[in-house]
């Protein structure tokens, strides 16, 4: 009887004083990369004394959404999410996040965060996530083709006629079967993220745009019209992209420029590491994606960093925030694995340093734009419908705009 | 007395596991699946009941159409792919011998591996770049330029069905040989010491005895074709322009992609209301056939 | 058969399992001889290094898939045994008035496909907070899987002589006892095609995997072969081939080796009753 006594008396003080291990940070994230940011979060809480541990889940990417919807809707929505930056309009709205603007305008790195990414994050001027892992859409190309070519292989095509007379050369049919063996360029397809990360930078390059400043849509004008008619003509009349390749993914893209079938390669940071794993021979470089009329601009994309609101302990969530954007935890997580940082004061580290592409990056990161909308994953339906027409020569540029733009002003207005 | 009550009593107990899994797992949302139907559902908040909205909304909705279609094109052009070789096969192979158990074995096969699987191995042999089947049609001069099989409307309906074909005739052939295996042998004879020829003997003895086994294996292999998901949502993901979207892809879309349970609901509920037609359509017409 | 019918069959057979061979074939290929055209049809350093980097990418997370898909298949098996085989029982041999009614409903689920109850399933796993758990996937599966083994369990009993189990009883063994060590055992036919069936359900599933689970620990290795596949910046055929070469080797081992009852079980279960 006593031994019982003392066993539940130890055991009900053990109960009680782990409820004093007050608050575990559940963290979602998409990359692998983020569990050595909260191992060292971790670390430094045990090492400061303080009761605050993360523990990070990974999310697969079809999941981001759903996921999100059923945990927000069972009440189990985590403490903190990295998600994916072209959601967050809509999931503010739904009032899914935790308002932390005087936090986040008193933080000391506020300034250099990319402004463009930052609206995304933004409602009716109240901050309420901000730019975290950052994924830009850049114009690769196999410097040894452009030699073969006659091409200075310092020099990538900087405006629209320049990639047409370079792809031009280096669209070749090596050994004469009448097959071509080598393709100058290659459309972007497999979904309509890809053209919202790859087409629309021609769009804004040629001084279009989808929405204005206020979110009206503004697709239908010349400027739109006339970037679809380009890459059309790509395929059609300059003939140096394949017609297959506007249902090339960026995984069969990425297999024709390694294996030596593609001279100019539409592609992001995130292709560098594996570059130089699966073809360490080959010699490429980072540019800015070819613009027309209007500057250079490329696709804002990665994700932004939110405290949910459904966080029980939003002080401990900004303390593990503040700790993730430090410069120890993204240099240490995120550039060994070349991912880009969203505090460009932290882009001269040991790591990007090795990597001479890497340079262009700082730069190419002030070209960021990111497209706001309300109901983002709604619009990829008539994008991905009337874009791919046009790129298959199934309709032309001016009907596919016009009808484009009326049932995107139709999902808006729902 | 006692014992009847005790064997029912025993009776209803051997039965209680299955049935409380029925009833959570099946029967509950089947009922839920209806009154989803009726309702606006929202993230954060509780859900309102909107009557017949849904249903408007859905058969209102291009894409709804454009998926069914896609859907019964595809049944369409996969049933016979199906199906004629697997008759030709279970005639073929209808006694066993070690030779016939062999090549059932061999057709039977690819039954058993996942969709995932036949469609990534398909997809790599359909390649345009480095795929095998261009490799085979240029080499032996029968097109010049290799083709993006999965890249145009047709082509990838055809191609996907050959893929499925593939994989599922060898089920409808085993159903047709244990259902040609059921035919006695006296039919056959009586017919040939009438003179019959082969054909005459297929055509009017063993199709119409086989009748009722082929409207079973057409069921299922018809319901199953407009279930499909896994091979389109992997080798074509429903493109190009959509052509290749089925009907459960589209509600998978409408209720994890855009999260709008009640329409996704709403489509599921007509789905399931086709497929249980397309079944009892089967049926009666396989009934006539026994008078 | 005739020798036309048979060139015809040697053709088709080879064809058929081309598809295989080549997958297989390309699984054992350095990287550098996969993306290649025209096609290498013999390979100078056959290598394990697609294999080595499906077992080891992401920290072994392809091991984990499959860690969880042995799990999900053992529980599910678990699971509709015991569904079926007592359920299979009462229906032959302890039919009570409303029998008949449930064994119809039972089958009803063979017609209504799960496809079309996805939502209102996602929502009560959501719920019952078993989203993303190795047994909330089971529980579904089973639910599904179950209604083609009853039936086939229950068929078999009834073909067993009514005698067993009279004089099992007036020797006064329980009903449990006459089910599992009577009934049982003459039935293991049935059982083997069971295990099989459902082993083959839950290892090739795809849909349910993808939906209802997020997790490493829950993925199946399916969703896990599209995970590699997908991912969205490469896509590594001879990884992919790997992946797939795995994932049918279950498959067809357990066919080759149990297709007597597979077979048997699936014809039987169509044309009889």
């Amino acid at each position: 009887m006593p031994r019982k006594l003392i066993i539940t008396l130890l055991l009900s003080i053990f109960l009680l004083s782990s409820l004093a291990i007050s608050t575990t940070l559940v963290i979602w994230d998409q990359r692998p990369q983020t569990e050595t940011i909260v191992k060292m979060f971790n670390e430094k809480m045990k090492n400061e004394g303080k009761d605050i541990r993360a523990k990070l889940e990974i999310i697969p990417y079809d999941q981001m959404v759903p996921k999100f919807m059923a945990a927000l809707s069972a009440r189990r929505a985590p403490d903190l999410y990295a998600l994916d930056i072209i959601q967050y309009p809509y999931f503010i709205s739904i009032g899914a996040f935790e308002d932390i603007t005087e936090w986040a305008k008193d933080l000391p790195f506020f300034d250099e965060l990319p402004q463009g990414m930052m609206k995304l994050g933004m409602k009716d001027g109240r901050i309420y996530a901000l730019p975290f892992q950052i994924d830009l859409s850049v114009l690769l190309w196999n410097k040894g083709m452009f030699k073969e070519a006659g091409l200075d292989p310092e020099q990538p095509p900087q405006t629209w006629y320049e990639l047409v007379e370079m792809g031009k050369k280096l669209t070749v049919d090596k050994d004469g079967d009448g097959v071509i063996d080598q393709w100058g360029f290659n459309l972007a397809g497999g979904g309509a993220g890809a053209y919202m990360f790859w087409f629309m930078p021609f769009i804004w390059g040629n001084d279009g745009n989808m929405f204005d400043d206020e979110g009206n849509v503004v697709l239908d004008s010349f400027e739109a019209e006339q970037a679809l008619t380009f890459w059309r003509d790509l395929i059609h009349k300059y003939k140096i992209a394949p017609l297959s390749s506007v249902q090339y993914g960026s995984g069969d893209r990425y297999n024709a420029f390694v294996s030596g079938r593609l001279a100019m390669f539409l592609g992001g940071n995130f292709n560098i590491t594996s570059l130089r794993k699966d073809a360490p021979d080959l010699d490429f470089g980072v540019a800015p994606i070819p613009k027309n009329r209007g500057e250079f601009a490329t696709f804002g994309g990665g994700t932004l960093l939110g405290i949910t609101s459904q966080c029980n302990d939003v002080e401990a969530a900004k303390e593990y925030m503040k700790f993730a954007y430090s410069e120890e935890a993204m240099v240490n997580a995120y550039a060994p694995n070349l991912m880009l940082l969203p505090r460009p004061s932290l882009y001269n580290n040991k790591y990007y340093n090795e990597i001479p592409q890497m340079e262009r990056f700082a730069e190419i990161l002030g070209y960021a734009v990111t497209p706001f909308s309300l109901k983002y994953n709604e619009i990829y339906d008539p994008v991905l419908y009337y874009f791919e027409s046009v790129f298959l020569g199934k309709m032309e540029p001016a009907e596919a705009i016009k009808k484009c733009t009326e049932e995107i002003k139709n999902l808006m207005s729902k | 007395m006692r014992q009847r009550t005790r064997k029912a009593f025993l009776g209803i107990l051997f039965l209680s596991p299955a049935l409380v899994m029925v009833s959570i797992f099946f029967l509950y949302p089947l009922f839920k699946v209806v009154m989803m139907s009726f309702q606006k559902w929202q993230v954060l908040g509780a859900s309102e009941f909107i009557g017949l909205e849904n249903y408007k909304e859905a058969l209102s909705d291009n894409e709804f159409w454009k998926s069914l279609w896609n859907t019964t094109i595809y049944a369409a052009i996969v049933t016979p792919m199906i199906f004629l070789p697997a008759i030709f096969l279970a005639t073929a192979l209808k006694k066993t011998s070690k030779k016939t158990k062999f090549f059932r074995t061999v057709f039977f096969l690819p039954y058993a591996i996942s969709f995932v699987a036949a469609s990534y191995m398909w997809k790599w042999i359909y390649n345009d770049m480095y795929g095998l089947l261009n490799y085979a049609l240029i080499s032996m001069n029968l097109i010049s330029q290799p083709i993006n099989w999965l890249g145009g409307t047709w082509s990838a309906r055809v191609m996907v069905s050959i893929m499925v074909a593939w994989k599922t005739l060898g089920f409808s052939m085993i159903i047709i040989i244990a259902g040609l295996q059921g035919i006695s042998p006296a039919i056959y004879e009586a017919a040939r010491i009438d003179g019959a020829k082969k054909w005459q003997e297929f055509r009017f003895i063993t199709l119409p005895l086989l009748r009722p086994t082929i409207i079973l294996a057409l069921i299922i292999s018809i319901a199953g074709s407009f279930k499909a998901f896994d091979h389109f949502y992997i080798m074509t993901q429903g493109g190009p322009l959509k052509t290749t979207q089925t009907i459960v892809m589209y509600i998978n879309k409408i209720a994890f992609d855009y999260y709008n349970l009640g329409l996704g609901a709403a489509i599921s509920v007509i789905f399931l209301g086709i497929l249980l037609f397309i079944s009892y359509m089967q049926l009666k017409a396989g009934g006539f056939s026994n008078e | 058969m005739s020798k036309t019918v048979l060139i015809i069959l040697i053709i088709a057979s080879f064809l058929f399992l081309l598809a295989i061979y080549w997958t297989i074939f390309t699984s054992f290929k350095p990287p550098q001889e996969v993306l290649t055209y025209p096609p290498r049809f013999i390979t100078t350093n056959p290598t394990l290094m697609q294999y080595e980097k499906l077992f080891t990418a992401s920290d072994g997370i392809f091991l984990r898939y499959i860690g969880n898909t042995f799990l999900l298949c053992g529980l599910s098996i678990a699971l509709v045994l015991v569904q079926s085989i007592f359920g299979g029982y009462s229906l032959s041999k302890l039919s009570f008035k409303g029998s008949n009614v449930i064994f119809l409903i039972i089958l009803s689920i063979i017609m209504v496909p799960y496809q079309s109850l996805l939502i209102p399933l996602y929502d009560l796993l959501n719920k019952m907070g078993l989203l993303d758990t190795i047994p909330g996937l089971a529980l579904i599966y089973s639910t599904f899987y179950m209604p083609f083994c009853l039936f086939m369990m229950k068929n078999y009993f009834s073909s067993l002589p009514v005698a067993l189990r009279e004089s099992a009883l007036i020797d006064g063994a329980s009903e449990l006892k006459i089910l599992l060590k009577v009934h049982l055992p003459l039935a293991l036919p049935a059982v083997a095609t069971t295990v099989v069936y459902v082993f083959l359900q839950t290892w090739n599933d795809f849909i349910l995997s993808l939906i209802f689970t997020s997790s490493s620990d829950v993925r199946n290795v399916q969703v896990g072969i599209m995970n590699f596949a997908t991912s969205r910046f490469t896509q590594d055929w001879g990884l992919i081939n790997a992946g797939a070469t795995f994932s049918i080797i279950p498959s067809i081992l357990i066919f080759l080796l149990l297709q007597k009852y597979y077979v048997q079980g699936m014809t039987s279960g169509t044309t009889k009753g």
